[in-house]
């Protein structure tokens, strides 16, 4: 399997097919972005807890001179839009599906590579210039979008709507985006369906690669759909057609709003769990790795997982309880949207039971891991408040939503990304981040983060609106300032910590010492090869002969684990 | 291997083209439902075709899968041809792009079709040009163009007859 054809500068770093080359040009961009839509949320919080006051040179306060060194209500809007934007499409997805995704899947499942090589460099290269296209209108003179990451059409069409063509060059480039998403899902569902090693069963597979199939699915399923009505918000804005525009509904035409936040939802449900499902997958292999325990409940979690796929296909409404739907319709909608947290409340048992008498490492990754399990509890806890219709009327666009979408998407995918990062390091850069420094990148993203986002909900709880540009224009919101100025004192020691992991990432690369070839002593297929790991992964094809998580095997010597491919009856 | 890429593809786009018909059905003048029918028999007549060149691939007869292919192929542009002169006679009739929403979703749903169809040929006409045809990659192929065939003819029904 081993391959010998040369490899220049280019086929090799740029225009690469290497599933590992990719995932680091993924892992590259996304981080870019992160810390994009990173200093764009600092931007938010310095306006929120100090409204209209001139922001700091620490701030980028220079890009802000042509309106007085203020954040104006137009920037403003810019500025929570492309926070949602690129967190979620240009953050979390390259981050988390687009590297992870491709290097795990192949080194996991016992791959030389994904199905369709050439088509995984397609999409990083369509991804590319998606980023371009969407970075791109922020050089408009009227600037970038900026109707919410939502872009309802009676804001992002162009009868009512926003001025400026940052709309369309928004809508242009999230269908790039999702033209891209949609050929990595392809290569996903086809490379884990064709290409597991001999042995590997679909319950041999380790959680990551489940979580990563499911995903997998629900993208290509869905991300369709979105692109349907992207292509038809495009129309409207671009060719003059009237499939969005409000107030024809009485003259009889049937152009509705309300249908683009159907088919919004349609697809946008299904991409909260596009996100979350790999870390749930990630999540399941690291407690059980870092306990020396076999992760309890295997096939329970894995089946559970597949049921929150399917359910989370049915749970659109609940987005859109506001929007005058029939009270029928909104029951069963909160019905099966509770109906979530039973599978989601097994595989919780399940981590916990893993963790139960285990002998814990509290080694980063182990950390970040544990986090999840801590930010998604409470998320998915105050996802229940919001799932009810009764309290959702109260609290549908507050900051307790923010809150809450912020502990399950931002803290757990962030802590998701960050546990698989220094997870994989190994593997892919052949160094280990250096522990202490990502100790304390732990602890201080934990606790500022609890700090931010659990105050996000208390001021929603008091009635704070989530798109307010000053807060103290609102007299029952003044009592509140203190509170919004202590998230943003918070929320910029967050970011500070985060500039520490870059610099930790930086620092390894340069300078840190090459580490053993299995640091963690995982029993997945992964760590079985040295490192740099060629072009072709694995000089034999593995043969697969137990599951994923074989740890405190008590007939082995001088260790505790059984990897996948060692013929060792226990 | 590089043809199951199709089978998938076959999924998404299904699910697209099901997906944005979200529209009540329209009114058609006679002469427009006649074209229409006529390129759905076409389009159905191509798929037909495409079996029969197969099944002479099946049993090594290299000319006549050949000739076969190319009916099918020419099938393919006489639609493609066809819904242009359908768009033709709609925007002579007065009804245009952007007149109203219910035809407007009948362009963009034709248009993609249209355009899905495009691939299709292309995906033909290479399996016609190239000389190391593996069967799968045909059948394949094969699979993709009897999709788009059921998709025009259910999305057509649900304009046409609903």
């Amino acid at each position: 399997m081993m391959s010998t054809h040369q490899e220049t500068f280019i086929s090799k770093y740029v225009f690469s097919t290497d599933h590992k080359m990719i995932a680091k040009q993924f892992m590259w961009l996304g981080l870019f972005f992160l810390f994009f839509g990173g200093a764009m949320a600092m931007l938010i919080r310095w306006q929120l807890a100090y409204p209209e006051q001139t922001v700091p040179w620490w701030l980028f306060g220079f890009l802000f001179e042509n309106d007085g060194g203020i954040i104006s209500p137009d920037i403003y809007n810019q500025l929570f839009t492309m926070h949602g934007t690129i967190m979620i499409f240009w953050a979390i997805t390259p981050l988390l599906i687009g590297a992870f995704g491709n290097f795990v899947i192949p080194l996991q499942i016992g791959a030389p590579d994904m199905a369709f090589p050439k088509l995984n460099m397609f999409s990083f290269w369509t991804m590319l210039l998606a980023s371009i296209v969407l970075l791109s209108s922020y050089c408009l003179p009227t600037g970038t979008a900026s109707g919410g990451w939502t872009s309802y059409p009676p804001l992002s069409s162009p009868a009512g709507g926003i001025p400026g063509l940052g709309q369309t060059i928004w809508t242009l480039a999230l269908i790039l985006m999702g033209t891209a998403t949609m050929m990595g899902a392809i290569n996903y569902i086809t490379t884990v369906v064709r290409l597991r090693a001999p042995g590997m069963g679909y319950f041999k597979m380790p959680l990551s690669i489940w979580g990563f199939f499911l995903t997998s699915i629900l993208n290509a399923v869905f991300v369709p759909v979105i692109a349907a009505g992207l292509i038809m918000l495009l129309l409207d804005q671009t060719i003059g057609t009237e499939f969005f525009l409000a107030g024809r509904l009485a003259s009889g035409e049937p152009g509705d709003p309300l249908l683009f936040q159907h088919v919004f939802w349609i697809f946008g449900h299904p991409e909260v769990y596009i996100l979350i499902l790999p870390v749930w997958g990630i999540v399941s292999d690291l407690l059980s790795v870092f306990s020396r325990k076999p992760a309890y409940g295997y096939r329970v979690t894995a089946i559970a997982m597949c049921t929150i796929a399917a359910l989370s296909t049915l749970v659109w409404g609940h987005h859109m309880y506001t929007t005058g739907m029939s009270p029928l319709l909104g029951k069963s909608f909160m019905f099966l949207t509770l109906l979530i947290s039973i599978p989601s409340a097994m595989f919780f048992l399940n981590w916990l039971a893993t963790l139960w008498k285990g002998s814990i490492h509290f080694d980063p990754p182990m950390l970040f891991a544990m986090g999840v399990i801590w930010v998604f509890g409470l998320g998915g806890l105050t996802g229940l408040y919001n799932a009810t219709v009764t309290a959702d009327i109260y609290l549908h666009d507050t900051m307790f939503v923010v809150g809450h979408f912020h502990y399950t998407l931002a803290a757990s995918v962030m802590f998701g990304s960050f546990a698989a990062i220094y997870f994989w390091f190994p593997r892919m850069f052949g160094k280990i981040l250096h522990p202490k420094l990502g100790k304390i990148h732990f602890w201080g993203t934990f606790i500022t983060l609890n700090f931010v986002f659990f105050n996000m909900m208390v001021l929603g709880y008091a009635g704070h609106h989530r798109r307010i540009y000053n807060p103290l224009e609102y007299d029952f919101l003044t009592p509140l300032a203190g509170m919004n100025e202590w998230i943003t004192i918070f929320a910029f020691i967050l970011g500070d910590f985060q500039l520490l992991f870059l610099f930790n990432i930086i620092w390894t690369i340069w300078k840190s010492k090459p580490s053993k070839k299995n640091p963690w002593q995982a029993a997945t297929l992964e760590w079985t090869m040295d490192y740099p790991i060629p072009h072709g992964n694995f000089e034999e094809v593995p043969l697969v002969y137990h599951g994923p998580h074989e740890y405190s095997c008590p007939n082995i010597k001088d260790r505790d684990w059984l990897g996948q491919n060692e013929q060792i009856t226990i | 291997m590089a043809s199951i890429i199709m089978l998938f593809s076959t999924l998404i786009s299904s699910f697209f083209v099901l997906k944005i018909r979200l529209m009540k059905p329209i009114m058609f003048p006679g002469n427009i439902t006649l074209i229409g029918y006529v390129n759905t028999a076409i389009l159905i007549g191509s798929s037909i075709t495409f079996f029969i060149s197969e099944k002479k691939y099946q049993t090594n007869k290299p000319y006549s899968f050949d000739l076969w292919l190319l009916f099918t192929i020419m099938g393919g542009m006489v639609f493609l041809l066809g819904q242009l002169l359908l768009w033709s006679e709609l925007t002579t009739m007065g009804i245009p792009f952007t007149f109203g929403q219910l035809s407007d979703m009948f362009y963009v749903i034709s248009g993609a079709h249209g355009l899905h169809i495009l691939v299709g040929l292309g995906l033909l006409i290479w399996i016609q040009l190239s000389k190391h045809n593996h069967y799968s990659r045909i059948h394949h192929v094969g699979i993709f163009w009897h999709f788009l065939g059921i998709i025009w003819t259910l999305l057509f029904a649900s304009f046409i007859l609903l």
